[in-house]
């Protein structure tokens, strides 16, 4: 067979995988890593660091496990209606579905267990993962649909949980959040021990992201991204302008580089 | 079963870069966009078809691919699967996956792209860092100091 060719290339040659693949192919390998081992291929070298670490290749990276499997058939909070404190009111499942039958399904299940002492039993309602970040996930959680949403970031391994100061009031016109939220922390590099910054969009209506602004400082209305920094109170928080209104926009992703919010926006063209 | 109708099938001339040539129904080669184009822009008209950046080996390789797929149709797809898979298998050497999946790239063959792409992916799932350098030969251009705080900025993974 040709294999015994090949090995002895190989060998003689010591090739690198490196030096054989451009940049585009190595990506379609790389994005078709699941999360966790794609964090950890961080630590190969420092091509694959910059490579994961960048906003493209996590939109990238995110596109493609959504268009393998839906994020919500990815991602399961189970047990929501069990009330804190029982016994593991929690369970996050990460699971892949499998492309055809039964075969090689990965399947993964954390239990969470929160520990902060200040959880308000009745805020079990709506209880939704709106984002993860480098191993983390983001949390939002409200007791009514009027009321402001608070957000807890987790460690599902470690079971850390963080609940952060309340965000800056929603904007009267904002209709509901939308799901994309990144954390980072104050130096922009993302670590499980320091700040987060969370960052909150508000959707006018569908296909159209009015991402606006309150800014309590000036009273201006704009269109910009709203940072909020969970270790400061809320009218102290930054905003981040946007150029003009961002009309049309099909879908939009957040992803964070030196210390720089990105945002990238599927626009259609019309 | 189908019946393959080779005596009225259009036949191409591939040649590789090593020159070797060879002789495939024009079905089986229009699984590569690239080649398909090249037929339809009239290229194929004047002998074969020069593909300067694919070997023979890696070609004969991409051939047998795209005869079993071009005959696929009425197959069942479990069937196909099980083949992908031995197929994989008959090259399971980072390096002989990787000429494949630039000859894929280059051929624009989208199944094949992705069933290699899927199969490298497969040999890094689960191994540590240490175990995916030494795999795909890959230097180690961490500092120490680097090292431990990629290392420790992403501690979860590592437990």
């Amino acid at each position: 067979m040709d294999t015994i060719l090949y090995q002895k290339r190989h060998k003689k040659k010591k090739t690198s995988l490196d030096d054989l693949l451009c940049e585009e192919l190595l990506e379609q390998i790389l994005f078709r890593l699941e999360s966790e081992t794609i964090i950890r291929c961080k630590s190969v070298c420092k091509r694959w660091l910059s490579m994961i670490s960048s906003p493209e290749f996590i939109n990238r990276h995110v596109e493609f496990q959504q268009s393998v499997t839906p994020i919500s058939s990815r991602f399961y909070l189970a047990d929501l209606h069990q009330p804190y404190p029982r016994h593991s009111p929690y369970r996050l499942d990460i699971c892949k579905e499998a492309s055809s039958s039964s075969s090689s399904s990965s399947f993964k299940s954390f239990n969470f267990y929160p520990k902060h002492p200040t959880r308000r039993p009745s805020w079990r309602y709506a209880f939704n993962l709106v984002g993860s970040w480098n191993g983390l996930v983001l949390c939002s959680e409200r007791a009514s649909l009027k009321e402001q949403s608070r957000y807890h970031v987790c460690n599902p391994i470690t079971r850390d949980w963080l609940i952060l100061l309340p965000p800056p009031p929603r904007p009267p016109h904002a209709r509901c959040y939308d799901p994309g939220c990144a954390l980072i922390d104050d130096d922009g590099s993302i670590t499980t021990t320091g700040g987060f910054k969370v960052v909150l969009i508000y959707k006018e209506s569908a296909g159209y992201f009015d991402v606006s602004s309150f800014s309590t400082s000036t009273g201006m209305e704009g269109h910009s991204i709203i940072g909020y920094d969970s270790y400061k109170p809320s009218d102290e928080c930054s905003y981040i302008e946007l150029p003009p209104p961002i009309r049309y926009a099909l879908q939009l992703y957040l992803g964070v580089n030196q210390g720089r919010i990105m945002v990238s926006l599927l626009v259609q063209n019309l | 079963m189908s019946i393959t109708t080779e005596n009225n099938e259009k036949m191409i001339t591939l040649m590789s870069s090593d020159g070797e040539e060879f002789v495939v129904e024009e079905a089986v080669a229009a699984q590569s966009q690239t080649i398909k184009h090249l037929i339809e822009d009239g290229c194929s008209t004047e002998g074969s078809i020069p593909l300067p950046n694919v070997t023979g080996r890696v070609l004969s390789e991409v051939i047998q691919y795209c005869k079993k797929h071009s005959s696929s149709d009425d197959k069942e797809e479990k069937e196909l699967e099980a083949w992908d898979a031995e197929f994989v298998k008959a090259a399971d050497d980072h390096v002989a996956l990787t000429d494949l999946m630039m000859a894929a790239n280059f051929l624009d063959i989208k199944g094949l792209l992705d069933l290699v792409a899927q199969t490298l992916a497969n040999m890094i799932t689960g191994k540590s860092p240490e175990e995916v350098r030494r795999m795909w030969n890959i230097k180690n251009d961490f500092t120490p100091e680097e090292a431990e705080k990629v290392r420790k900025e992403n501690q979860w993974a590592f437990e």
